[in-house]
């Protein structure tokens, strides 16, 4: 067990190598009456083609069975775990992104049992073509809600725009076809690689003791051996697919998606990358910029205009959203703004000002379990640690921020995607 | 952790509520104004955005977001929503620490200069707001109001409750509101903002590990040197509704969406209010209710379908996303799983899971600022119950009040948001 410290935020979390193979990280929270835990694994809707080191050949499976076996596992042939949670007050809950799966819970009472039935159940599938039929119903209706979500729909539109080959152009939960070829074998298949402990993390934050943790992990986990899994990424042209693409939904205003493709050439962004590719964005189009006051008062955008650093294995890109009456308009005022900032470089008080903005949103992230358990998943899938960011803002330098915002640009290199109103 | 809010009268209706945490890392401070829903609608929906974007110190959006940014970041937010037939106006500001600021820095009480300057200073002379500001302020409204369409969900709960409503004054009229919006002037504004000081319920919320006594210092001095004529808010609560109306809206859409408005017969906030809060979360609360096991689990009908009280108005709402063609299908299992509620047919460990998992998401509300703050935000004008409060009420709930509660429930509206294969 090895201690991990932070003196000024005068926080503390614990790392343990378990061994069942599992990696366990426990943040214990003093006078908290809540406990949050969460059980990951490095497995999303992204890996379609895959197989364990050894096998002869790959295994491509359904768009959207990482989500589907996301359901799925909370069934077993007795209770589900959900009424199994009934019974200990927890509020449970699973998400399915682009390159993990997480099963969640949060309690103020009766935590190891809880923790008990969130190890036991994840780490105990059964599937049936029963069961899975019957969940082609329930998974169909999510998939057409989201197909109504403007939001949503205008960011799988651009990235199928962006994205010649690279499964991230695919929507997370799949579509009614495609799950409709999902069968319980494809679900042990996928389960069988993914759900490896050496592919895991539990992350533990809250009113929690690392031997409680262990208590419970001891009892339920049995020891696997690890496996190496191999991903199968086709080569994706550095070009996008396509520049401009439509939609039309029921919307009240167009709205917009603008992305700038990355050239990769490893497939993940270290830390550093993603926080600095943040001031960037902040120095771009942040509220404190003339730019959006601008945006703003032309009319041209509104309070929802966003925008973020989009990354995970094999892809990252910049992408600018909103409503917009001219969405072309709209990209040649960011392109040009990009141009400018190119050109120039970001001023120094204003890379003061923006790096002051980021320490303190790290720091208060720190208040909240759920965030903190979030942040150890996904800083233990990258092989950093959830502190680490606070230390890389202190030591970033403006040049390093200029460098990167000349670089990791490339404005030539853009798609862009308009959700318009029915007619 | 166990706190109870200290409780201070710093003017007339204007209270000071203050939560001490421990070990936490931000501080939270919320100044909330509620004033009756129909007085000034439309002014005080723009006062919202234009008091969150400017101040005579801080005179454009860039330079608000400069001083935020120069507090390390601090959060701020600013909105306006229905707090019964009551209006919310709600101006919060979360920074970190003083303690944990890189320079010794207090930035505690500047962010709380910070807030009182958005609310008592703002870009105004002559008793008008400025009118360049307003235009891009009444755009924004608009904008806000009609984009309400993007999120389907949100629509049809809104449009359910505009017909259910059409004769009270909670059933606010998202058309007129819009028309509202536009007609408004830099004097209307002004106006607005003065009867709002000088009428509304205050609420004055600081939640953190902070040094109380400055903040406090200089709330007393601005809010003490108001001259105030509060009104109260009042909230027409209807006890049940004699048949039920029906409507169906058409639009394009994949999927629909079914919305059903019940009156709970409750005649005020307090009236049956944990035998309600627990029946309409067994009915459809979390993943053991009735409402999760039935529509979505066995019947595979939905991805969602579930029940939320409203305590300050007296009303309960279904909602769930289904295919056109299962709309009969879906209204009939929902009411059939209503009379299993009022004929005391859900079992004993239904009952205890949700009185579980209620008591459970109220026992950690005193874990961070952010949801202390957000908790107590409801009871501007009424005595604030503390989460273990709501938790021991809720604890003693048995069999025979749920049911109780359960007969109560009249249905007064189906609103149908139809979409389907031919509409797509």
């Amino acid at each position: 067990m090895r201690e991990i410290k932070n003196e000024r935020l005068g926080e503390r979390y614990y790392e343990i190598d378990h061994k069942s193979g599992l990696k366990i990280l426990v943040y214990p929270k003093e006078n908290y009456a809540s406990t949050y835990a969460m059980f990951g694994t490095r497995y999303g809707s992204i890996d379609t083609d895959f197989r364990l080191q050894g096998e002869e050949h790959f295994t491509s499976v359904p768009e959207g069975i990482a989500h589907f076996l996301e359901h799925k596992l909370f069934e077993s042939e007795e209770l589900d775990a959900f009424e199994r949670y009934a019974k200990t007050g927890a509020s449970a809950n699973a998400y399915t992104s682009f390159d993990r799966t997480c099963y969640l819970f949060s309690c103020t009472d009766n935590f190891e049992a809880s923790l008990e039935i969130l190890l036991d159940f994840v780490t105990h599938p059964y599937f049936t073509e029963a069961t899975v039929q019957k969940e082609q119903g329930i998974i169909g209706q999510e998939i057409q809600m989201c197909r109504d979500e403007a939001g949503w729909e205008s960011l799988f539109a651009l990235l199928r725009a962006m994205y010649h080959l690279h499964p991230v152009r695919i929507d997370i939960a799949g579509t009614v076809e495609s799950i409709a070829d999902i069968t319980a074998d494809l679900l042990y298949t996928c389960y069988n690689t993914f759900y490896n402990l050496s592919n895991m993390v539990l992350c533990v934050a809250g009113k929690v003791n690392p031997d409680e943790v262990l208590e419970v992990a001891d009892k339920v986990l049995k020891a696997q051996a690890p496996v190496e899994i191999e991903r199968k990424f086709h080569e994706e042209p550095r070009e996008v697919k396509a520049a401009f693409v439509e939609e039309r939904l029921a919307v009240a205003a167009p709205i917009f998606s603008l992305g700038f493709k990355e050239a990769v050439e490893t497939p993940e962004r270290s830390l550093k990358e993603l926080i600095i590719s943040n001031v960037i964005l902040e120095a771009v189009c942040g509220k404190t910029t003339p730019f959006y006051t601008e945006l703003l008062e032309s009319g041209l955008s509104n309070t929802s205009f966003d925008c973020e650093y989009f990354y995970g294995y094999g892809y990252a890109a910049w992408i600018f959203t909103g409503e917009t009456p001219d969405a072309r308009k709209m990209e040649e005022k960011l392109v040009a703004r990009i141009r400018d900032l190119q050109e120039s470089g970001i001023a120094e008080k204003d890379f003061l000002r923006i790096r002051k903005k980021l320490y303190g949103r790290t720091v208060m992230q720190f208040n909240d379990i759920e965030s903190i358990a979030n942040g150890m998943v996904a800083s233990h899938f990258r092989g950093e640690s959830i502190f680490d960011d606070a230390e890389i803002l202190e030591n970033l330098t403006l040049e390093e921020v200029n460098a990167r915002l000349r670089s990791a640009i490339d404005t030539n290199c853009r798609s862009l995607a308009v959700i318009r109103g029915k007619e | 952790m166990s706190v109870t809010p200290q409780v201070y009268e710093i003017g007339d209706a204007v209270r000071l509520l203050h939560v001490k945490t421990e070990n936490t890392k931000t501080t939270c401070i919320s100044l909330i104004l509620l004033t009756p829903l129909c007085e000034n609608t439309a002014e005080n929906t723009v006062l919202a955005s234009f008091l969150a974007h400017s101040a005579k110190k801080y005179p454009t959006l860039a330079r608000v977001n400069e001083q935020l940014e120069e507090l390390y970041g601090a959060a701020f937010s600013s909105d306006v929503s229905k707090l019964g037939e009551g209006y919310r106006l709600r101006l919060s500001v979360t920074c970190i620490n003083d303690a944990l600021c890189l320079d010794g820095e207090q930035i505690s009480a500047d962010a709380l200069r910070l807030l009182l300057d958005l609310l008592f200073e703002p870009l105004c002379e002559n008793g008008a707001f400025d009118a360049h500001q307003l235009e891009t302020e009444i755009r924004l409204c608009a904008q806000d109001i009609e984009s309400e369409l993007n999120d389907k969900r949100a629509y049809a709960l809104s449009q359910m409750v505009e017909h259910m409503c059409a004769e009270e004054p909670y059933g606010l009229s998202k058309a007129e509101l819009l028309e509202g919006v536009k007609s408004v002037t830099p004097e209307s504004l002004y106006e607005a903002w003065q009867t709002l000081l000088s009428t509304a319920a205050i609420s004055v919320q600081v939640v953190g590990d902070v040094d109380f006594a400055p903040l406090e210092g200089m709330l007393r001095t601005r809010f003490g040197a108001l001259s105030r004529a509060p009104r109260a808010v009042e909230t027409v609560f209807v006890e049940a509704a004699e048949e039920f109306s029906e409507y169906t809206e058409e639009m394009e859409l994949n999927q629909s969406k079914l919305v059903l408005g019940f009156r709970c017969g409750m005649q005020n906030a307090d009236d049956d209010f944990f035998s309600m809060r627990v029946m309409a979360d067994v009915f459809g609360g979390g993943p053991y209710s009735r409402l999760f096991m039935h529509v979505r689990e066995k019947l595979s009908l939905c991805y969602y379908c579930s029940a939320r009280l409203d305590r300050r108005k007296g009303i309960m709402v279904v909602q769930s996303g289904i295919e056109a063609k299962n709309k009969q299908a879906a209204l009939d299992e929902i009411l059939k799983q209503l009379s299993v509620m009022q004929n005391g047919e859900f079992t004993d460990e239904e009952l205890s899971a949700s009185k579980a998992a209620l008591c459970d998401a109220y026992r950690g509300v005193n874990d961070t600022p952010e949801s202390v703050d957000a908790y107590y935000a409801q009871f501007v004008d009424t005595k604030p119950q503390t989460p273990e409060e709501i938790a021991e009420g809720i604890g003693a709930v048995d069999r025979a009040a749920v049911v109780a509660a359960a007969k109560r429930l009249t249905l007064d509206t189906v609103y149908f948001l139809k979409g389907g294969e031919e509409n797509a």
